[in-house]
């Protein structure tokens, strides 16, 4: 019996190798049913954008296991082995459990610590449950990956702090107001990365946006576009106090903002924060605006020194993760072994029994003047002797399947006893 | 029963100790599970020291705090009552980061003065004198007012810490799990605003008692230490809440006033006490 990981993702694959590989979502109940079909045991099928992987827990060595998986993708995908057999990783038993763990805890994602895949690895699983694909190893190894993942999510830093400039600037604001539904945001010019700011503000909720540009129809165009208010180009500064959020992407080339005016708006705003994206280069706003209290302004450079930090703090959080996922992994071995032991302690318990009725048989037969509880007291005695004898056994097996190869060890005990295949 | 408190002065000690090492674990490696932790060792640390204070109080029957021991814990008990509701109301234990140190040094500032002086946990109940409904209520407002007004001013060193990491643009997993600045600032504002009505009312339920009893008192007990102190404070919260009211105290401004306010005033407070003019002239000498 072998647990297995079989797989290609971003890192050792190009995207249209991964697209052609890639399970929909309504291709995957008859790819789960195939790979059940020819592994013989449980599967699941993770398939995002940036991976294609199949867990399977399958009779047999894991070499075969991982072959039969090859030839899996290859028939249902329509693609030859040649081509993704190189970018393949296989893991093994404890590896495939560390990396299941590693994928679940977005360790192995591409940006570190995002909160997507956690999501993704479940539904992969609740759809391999839905077709039956699963058993109880690889479902005992998929709600384990979950425990791991929570667990590394709350006691660690793993997920804080956004990577993205967007992103960034939502988090911010976010550390600066209570609710963005109740505040204003303010867009100066038409850039680009102005605009996906402001849509990942929006999308957050922020209930009011007044648009600013040097062009009235552009502002007004704007306006219904995103559902604001334009505001002539001539009234910025007045209108300045009116936001709490400013984003500034226009093509000017000296600043078009600086201390007196954000002085002004504060004073108006009863020194209520503000906070002030400036994303133009050359910039929009004087930098020694940064310098007024309650004004917190951040340019392209410094959000993305905090998506930087955010991002280092996140990989400096690996180790701490993985000791987390090494200990999942332990905890899920122990397990997984005990479950591998189960078969053959029920065989030498079984072939005990079997020596143990056929010995007391003969011995039964020959003291024929026994009476009926004397019959009972050596039935009873011979079934204490072969638990005794079984007892210590029993127990160093469990133990010895976690310390050592538990095929060898399982094979070993086999060999000692004589048993035939496990039950 | 001295032995009871003295268990339970140790026990409640080791509880606010667990809560600061858990802090430290927290900032070490930014686990939940150590915040919560400070948070369940601080509530039994004040539990146990409120059990203290009932204990005495049904013993003597009047206000159960006495010499500098029982009222530094008395401070540390209502501040730890008032932080928690700040800290639950917004789910935000990151704040307990600001809370728990300093209250364990004053902690441990108790149990310092207890191994020096040899001065056991509650062990004389205040003068005769002083004994009453009317000044109970008169003294636990005024704890309760300086709780209020202490942990505002451990939420102006977070808000502070909040702000400069925004303003340098700097980011650590603290700062992440602390909550917005503006509702730093608003928890600013009603705790001092709390904390100042209530203060006022102590003032003039003091007033009453001393209008009542002038016969306790010293003859210039109105320019006595220990008045003047309340008045700075009353003036300096009432500076601070009506600053912030009209939009001339705010953000960093209200934070840094209240925490280098109050501060001063503590530190002018033990000054006072260390050089015994705490209460001069404000009892009559005999008492």
């Amino acid at each position: 019996m072998s647990f297995t990981a079989t797989g290609l993702n971003h890192r050792t694959s190009p995207i249209e190798l991964r697209e052609k590989l890639h399970f929909d979502a309504e291709a995957l109940p008859s790819a789960l049913q195939h790979f059940k079909k020819r592994i013989g045991g449980g599967v699941v099928v993770l398939s995002t954008c940036n991976r294609v992987e199949v867990y399977a827990n399958a009779p047999g060595l894991a070499d075969e296991v991982h072959a039969c998986v090859r030839e899996c993708m290859a028939e249902r995908q329509g693609v030859s082995p040649d081509q993704f057999n190189e970018m393949l990783y296989e893991y093994a038993d404890r590896d495939a459990v560390v990396h299941l763990f590693r994928v679940a805890s977005s360790l192995d994602s591409l940006v570190v610590g995002e909160g997507q895949i956690l999501g993704q690895v479940h539904d992969a699983f609740l759809a391999a449950q839905a077709e039956q694909a699963t058993d109880k190893i690889v479902s005992g190894a998929f709600q384990r990956a979950f425990a791991v993942a929570k667990d590394v999510r709350t006691n660690t830093a793993i997920s804080e702090g956004k990577v993205s400039i967007g992103s960034v600037a939502v988090d911010l604001a976010v550390s600066i107001f209570m609710d963005l539904k109740a505040k204003t945001v303010m867009i100066i010019g038409s850039g680009e990365m102005g605009e996906q700011t402001l849509k990942s503000l929006t999308s957050h909720g922020v209930g009011h946006v007044l648009l600013v540009n040097r062009s009235p129809e552009k502002a007004r165009a704007l306006a219904e576009q995103h559902g604001g208010e334009a505001i002539p180009y001539e009234q910025l500064a007045s209108e300045l106090h009116r936001a709490d959020i400013v984003i500034s992407s226009t093509a000017a080339d000296e600043p078009i903002l600086g201390y007196p005016e954000f002085q002004a708006a504060l004073r108006e705003r009863s020194q209520a924060p503000m906070f002030v994206i400036d994303i133009a280069v050359p910039r929009d706003i004087d930098a020694r605006v940064n310098e007024l209290d309650n004004i917190f302004l951040y340019d392209i450079d410094g959000l993305r020194q905090v998506a930087e930090e955010n991002m280092e703090a996140r990989r400096n959080e690996i180790d701490r993760c993985m000791k987390i996922v090494d200990r999942g992994a332990d905890q899920f071995m122990r397990w997984f072994h005990g479950l591998l032991a189960e078969p053959t302690i029920v065989s030498m318990a079984e072939e005990l029994n079997t020596i143990r009725e056929q010995e007391l048989g003969k011995t039964l037969k020959v003291l024929t003047d026994l009476d009926p509880k004397a019959r009972e007291e050596i039935e009873y005695l011979s079934k204490r002797i072969v638990n005794r004898i079984l007892q210590r056994p029993m127990a160093q097996l469990k133990r010895e399947v976690n310390e050592d190869d538990p095929h060898n060890v399982l094979h070993l005990v086999k060999r000692l006893f004589g048993l035939q295949e496990s039950k | 029963m001295t032995a009871f408190l003295t268990l339970d002065f140790y026990a409640a000690f080791a509880c606010y100790l667990i809560a600061f090492a858990a802090v430290l674990r927290y900032l070490a490696k930014a686990e939940s599970s150590a915040l919560a932790l400070a948070q369940w060792a601080s509530v039994a640390g004040a539990v146990l020291l409120g059990i203290a204070f009932l204990a005495r109080w049904i013993d003597w029957e009047q206000f159960p705090a006495s010499g500098s021991i029982g009222l530094v814990l008395m401070l540390v008990m209502l501040t730890t009552a008032v932080a928690l509701p700040v800290v639950l109301t917004g789910s935000v234990r990151a704040l307990l980061c600001f809370y728990v140190p300093p209250l364990t040094l004053l902690y441990a500032l108790a149990v310092a003065i207890s191994l020096t002086r040899s001065e056991a946990f509650l062990a004389d109940p205040p003068p005769e004198e002083l004994n009453g409904t009317f000044l109970t209520i008169h003294v636990g407002l005024a704890f309760f007012s300086y709780a209020l007004f202490l942990v505002a001013s451990l939420t102006s060193v977070a808000y502070l810490f909040q702000a400069r990491h925004l303003k340098r643009r700097h980011v650590t997993p603290l700062f992440h799990r602390l909550p917005p600045l503006e509702r730093l600032d608003r928890t600013l504002l009603r705790l001092i605003a709390v904390g100042y009505g209530l203060f006022g009312i102590t003032l003039v339920l003091g007033l009453i008692w001393a209008i009542r009893n002038e016969e306790l008192l010293d003859e210039r007990w109105f320019v006595s230490t220990k008045i003047l102190r309340a008045a700075a404070m009353v003036v300096f919260y009432a500076i601070a809440f009506h600053g912030r009211q009209i939009g001339w105290l705010r953000g960093q401004k209200l934070a840094y006033v209240i925490f280098i306010g109050f501060t001063g005033l503590m530190l002018i407070y033990l000054a006072l006490g260390i050089a015994n003019y705490s209460n001069l002239n404000f009892l009559r000498a005999s008492l």
